[in-house]
């Protein structure tokens, strides 16, 4: 009985072993995520895209929050590099001045997927791709709705964000989308940008500064969805309900829920889950040496009073949604 | 402390009539570029605009007349809203407790800054700048980042109602601004203020409890901010995490606009109010004329360092 014992347990002994050396042998890759900061709604949303395809594949995830600092951004990148990453999802501070990171994980081995905010042309031989929203697709599909649903012209007001590029391509895309759909691009007239910071309060203080100047406002565009919550705001306050029309942008919960109410009357989607999940989708196969599109652009898609019951109000995107 | 016999509208004028002229120009100026500006209704508009400042600005006065200075109003702007968007929205709390909570979060806020500040001897500036961030800290944890929507017409109310044309906001801040100047000229505790900021060792020979009296108007500044973060909340129907970023800057510059020395010891609830104005009509007038709010920074910028360099001046001409 003693040896039945024995031999049985020798046998799972080696069987477990077996099954280790198994698993060992499909190789567990670490991919690690740099956003600049988990503050904002819209990079937590990246995350959960990214922390689900890591489950989804079984790959071990490394995730930190510098929160807005690029210095700690960079030194985070180091402890990932030591913590042995071999893919990074890094979606840089600045642009611009992220050389040297890229550098170190060149140098490094490790493969780059740069998301959402794009490194500068210069930088691309260091990345190995590049996934982001389409900026000008998001302002057009805006500028579209304010020529469809205003096909006799509109005094359009615009509720800024000048420090950010991406919402510098959003306004030319705005006017790109009008001037693609009207009849006549002439009526349609730039009454005055505001600047709102991205900011509810900053844009209700802005643009109930405007309807002052210019009640003849028919359409706000801001370059988000909390400022057109401020812009939504700042018409009622001017008693101007019903004769405005606010356009957000980014399909954010805010928008969504504003959209349902009939307060806000449409907003280009962003889709930062699914940027998530593709992004390690990407990483791994450039780890597994497959050929991946460079720089993708993910489409973005119009949500009005129409189509807003199709949506979770409370999610940004799902991974289901085309 | 005002000569009897010349009227207090007289010497009012001749206190501030730097500030008064700089205001007057500044409308002239304003009228004339655009017609928009002297209207009822956006009359309304920039006195309702500037009714939070003006109730912040009315406890920076209090700091700075000690010779000190309190950089955590902003956010404890932000804290008390989104205490108030959090506790309606996520948990369902009655109003009759809400409302006193978000104003109470600021007191204790103030409660904080002014034990470290008084009784501690940490400096004001850092003191406040410690709650700054922790209190900016505090909002993103409750937040999440994600802007929390109040959906309770009573509450919001309290932002958005008006009795007869008016904003009730406006109400708001003249109670606060007559109950300042009240404060300060009418009772022990506004002349311990000032006599603090005078001379800090004169006013301890002299028997003031310096600490305590130290202490207390951190306590009001942070009441009246967790005040003007009851209004945000309620105006903007939400609350989000950056609520209240940079609001003391506006209230620091109307007060140092208004006449008040940073140095402590001078100043007036009545030049405040000005400087509330004059930051009022740069910010409104040019949006009326349509210039890029960069522009606004500095102008704003230029008034304050004339403003000081007219104080430095007075001061001189004292000497």
């Amino acid at each position: 009985m003693k040896k039945v014992l024995a031999v049985s347990l020798a046998a799972s002994l080696t069987l477990a072993m077996g099954t280790g050396a198994m698993a060992e042998e499909e190789k567990k890759y670490t991919i690690g995520f740099e956003p600049y900061t988990l503050t904002n709604e819209y990079f937590v949303a990246v995350q959960d895209g990214f922390m689900k395809a890591c489950e989804d594949f079984g790959v071990e995830a490394i995730a930190y929050d510098p929160q807005g600092d690029p210095t700690t951004q960079a030194s985070q990148v180091d402890d990932m590099i030591a913590a042995g990453i071999d893919a990074i999802v890094y979606l840089p501070y600045d642009s611009s001045s992220c050389r040297t990171v890229l550098q170190t994980l060149k140098d490094n081995d490790v493969a780059v997927v740069n998301i959402d905010t794009v490194v500068e042309e210069g930088d691309y031989d260091l990345v190995d791709a590049i996934i982001a929203s389409d900026n000008l697709q998001l302002g057009h599909l805006a500028g579209e709705w304010v020529a469809e649903n205003h096909p006799d012209g509109a005094n359009i007001a615009i509720a800024h964000l000048q420090t950010a590029e991406s919402c510098i391509v959003n306004v030319e895309g705005f006017w790109q989308g009008i001037k693609d759909t009207a009849a006549d691009p002439d009526a349609y007239k730039e009454v005055q940008v505001v600047e709102g910071g991205g900011d509810t309060e900053v844009t209700f203080s802005a643009i109930r500064d405007v309807l002052e100047a210019h009640p003849e406002v028919d359409v706000i565009y801001c370059i988000n969805d909390p400022s057109a919550y401020g812009a939504i705001q700042a018409v009622e306050d001017a008693g101007l309900t019903g004769k405005v029309d606010v356009i957000g942008k980014d399909g954010a919960p805010t928008g969504k829920h504003n959209i349902k109410d009939g307060k806000q009357v449409q907003s280009s989607a962003q889709r930062p889950t699914y940027m998530g999940y593709q992004s390690v989708v990407t990483a791994l196969a450039i780890l597994n040496g497959e050929e991946v599109e460079f720089n993708t652009a993910i489409p973005s898609y119009s949500i009005t009073a129409e189509n807003i019951d199709e949506f979770d109000l409370d999610a940004w995107d799902s991974l289901e949604e085309e | 402390m005002l000569n009897k016999k010349t009227s207090p509208v007289l010497s009012y004028f001749k206190r501030n009539i730097g500030t008064i002229i700089g205001l007057l120009v500044l409308i002239v100026v304003v009228s004339v570029a655009t017609p928009k500006f002297m209207t009822q209704s956006n009359m309304l508009n920039l006195f309702k605009a500037n009714s939070v400042n003006a109730i912040i600005s009315c406890g920076m006065l209090m700091a700075i007349l000690m010779g000190e200075i309190d950089i955590s109003v902003g956010s404890i702007v932000g804290l008390s809203g989104v205490v108030a968007a959090y506790t309606i929205t996520n948990l369902n709390f009655p109003l009759f407790l809400v409302i006193p909570l978000t104003i109470l979060v600021g007191g204790v806020v103030g409660l904080v800054n002014g034990f470290f500040i008084s009784y501690l001897e940490v400096p004001a500036f850092v003191a406040t700048l410690a709650t700054q961030c922790i209190g900016r800290g505090l909002t993103e944890i409750l937040t999440n980042g994600v802007t929390i929507r109040i959906r309770n017409d009573v509450y919001t109310g309290l932002g958005n109602s008006t009795i007869g044309p008016i904003s009730i906001t406006i109400f708001y801040a003249v109670a606060i601004l007559i109950f300042t100047w009240f404060l300060l000229n009418r009772t022990r505790f506004g002349y311990y203020i000032y006599a603090l900021g005078g001379n800090k060792v004169a006013a301890q020979y002299s028997g003031v409890n310096v600490r305590k009296f130290n202490m207390l108007p951190y306590v009001l500044i942070g009441l009246f901010s967790g005040l003007g973060g009851m209004i945000w909340s309620a105006r903007l129907g939400s609350a989000a995490a950056m609520l209240g970023s940079g609001f003391e800057m506006d209230a620091i510059a109307a007060v140092v606009i208004g006449g008040t020395s940073m140095s402590g010891g001078v100043g007036t609830v009545g030049g405040t109010f000005i400087g509330i104005l004059i930051i009022g009509v740069i910010t409104n007038g040019l949006n009326l004329m349509g210039i890029n709010a960069f522009w606004q920074d500095v102008f704003k910028g230029l008034i304050i360092m004339a403003a000081v360099v007219f104080d430095v001046m007075r001061k001189r001409k004292k000497n």
